[in-house]
């Protein structure tokens, strides 16, 4: 039972009582052997009791650790997964343009042109816009003789927000009432187009409408 | 084969390890697992229980070693990987048994007046009809050295009771916060009280009496 090294010792009989100590020991070890069990069962109650209560703090808290780091295994292996499908679905290969050309195929419109008149939400007041009309009226009357930057046809279309000039292009023009009514002011506008016509739009250098006429030929796109 | 054979040493290796009572308290106070308690609790309990019987009665070393054990279990952090398990224990029994005694308003003198030879008294209780053979020691016997030992002062009997578990003068330095020259005083008075308190019964204690005897005559 004990595992200790003597060293020091102080008489040269220390084996003297040795043997008698060590009978004296046994004899209580049989006459205590009852209460020292008794005493172990209760000792080792405790204990258990401490073992889970430290299990509830450090093994709980381990085992989440252990979980919430399969679960962020888990998590980043999918991400990976995602990444490197989401990478080779946009990585161009020869065989991708065909699909790619289908692909535009299929939507009409990927372009919205709103042409009123230059922004109207950053125009701040009554008077501003007033003038702003008056300077864009000024601006086509000065152009006596057009001279369009470029020219484009499109097809008349009408929507619930007002008229709309559809190109070739997957282009669509919303025009807007006022600006119609500036150009009809100064006649650079057939007044009886219909839905479905074809119309010729004649763009100024900066991009901005100067004329909507009636085209002779039919678009086809 | 050898590899079979590395295996089978490892596991040796690691079931003695696991037999040292340091290790099994650093993985008892890491992982709080009861099954080292109870390892740790049969390899040392019935030393600290003879021991504390020795300083006290038998009820109160029965409770005294069981909140020994309950302070193992709480401060089981605090055991440092220095120094044997048992001495701390021994030490932690030690002091609980103290505190005890003074919740009790016992007194224990744990200074060096107490430290006289007791032989005349401890010898006026043990009966001279028993006797016993060099090969023999008889339930008398036994019971006139517990007496004996009983009749020593408390600073004389842990002194004795540690060296007689094995402890070295160092170690018992250590469990009592004492100078080991106070403790080596303490055991050569001890010892003389039981050769004195055993004279008539044991030849052998009875043989080197003498010389001892002589010895602490000279010192004087």
């Amino acid at each position: 039972m004990t595992d200790h090294k003597t060293t020091n010792k102080t008489d040269d009989d220390v084996d003297e009582f040795k043997e008698v100590h060590n009978k004296s020991k046994a004899r209580k070890k049989s006459q205590y052997q009852s209460q020292v069990l008794l005493a172990k069962r209760e000792l080792l109650l405790q204990a258990k009791t401490k073992q889970r209560q430290s299990y509830h703090w450090s093994e709980a808290l381990s085992r989440w650790f252990s979980y919430s780091k399969g679960l962020s295994a888990t998590a980043a292996v999918g991400l990976l997964v995602i990444v490197v499908w989401y990478g080779q679905i946009h990585v161009f290969s020869p065989n991708d343009h065909n699909n790619l050309a289908n692909h535009y195929t299929n939507v009409e419109f990927t372009r919205v042109d709103s042409h009123e008149l230059q922004s109207e939400s950053q125009l701040v007041g009554a008077n501003f816009r007033i003038k702003y009309d008056k300077a864009y009226k000024d601006y086509l009357r000065s152009k006596g003789v057009i001279a369009a930057h470029h020219q484009s046809s499109a097809k008349l279309r009408m929507s619930k927000s007002g008229w709309e000039l559809a190109t070739c292009d997957n282009e669509l023009i919303k025009v807007s009432d006022e600006l119609l009514s500036l150009l009809d002011d100064i006649e650079r506008i057939d007044s009886d187009l219909k839905v479905g016509e074809t119309v010729d739009i004649m763009y100024a250098m900066d991009g901005r409408i100067m004329q909507i006429l009636r085209s002779n030929e039919v678009l086809r796109c | 084969m050898s590899i079979s054979l590395n295996i089978t040493a490892w596991f040796q290796h690691i079931r003695l390890s696991e037999d040292n009572n340091e290790t099994l308290m650093l993985k008892y106070a890491k992982t709080q697992n009861s099954a080292l308690l109870a390892r740790l609790y049969d390899n040392c309990a019935h030393d600290l229980l003879t021991f504390l019987s020795t300083l006290s009665d038998q009820d109160l070393a029965e409770e005294i070693a069981q909140r020994t054990w309950l302070k193992v279990i709480d401060k089981a952090h605090l055991y440092g990987q220095q120094g044997q398990f048992k001495s701390w224990l021994f030490t932690l029994g030690r002091r609980t048994l103290i505190d005890e005694y003074r919740k009790q308003n016992r007194f224990v003198e744990l200074d060096e007046q107490e430290i006289v030879p007791q032989a005349a008294i401890a010898s006026e209780q043990i009966s001279t009809e028993a006797t016993v053979s060099n090969a023999e020691l008889n339930s008398d016997f036994l019971d006139a050295y517990d007496r004996a030992l009983s009749k020593l002062s408390f600073v004389q009997k842990e002194a004795f009771c540690l060296q007689q578990e094995g402890f070295s003068l160092a170690e018992i330095a250590s469990i009592t916060n004492m100078e080991q020259e106070s403790i080596k005083s303490r055991l050569r008075y001890a010892k003389q009280s039981l050769r004195t308190a055993l004279h008539d019964l044991h030849p052998v204690v009875d043989s080197t009496n003498d010389k001892v005897n002589e010895r602490v005559g000279e010192e004087r």
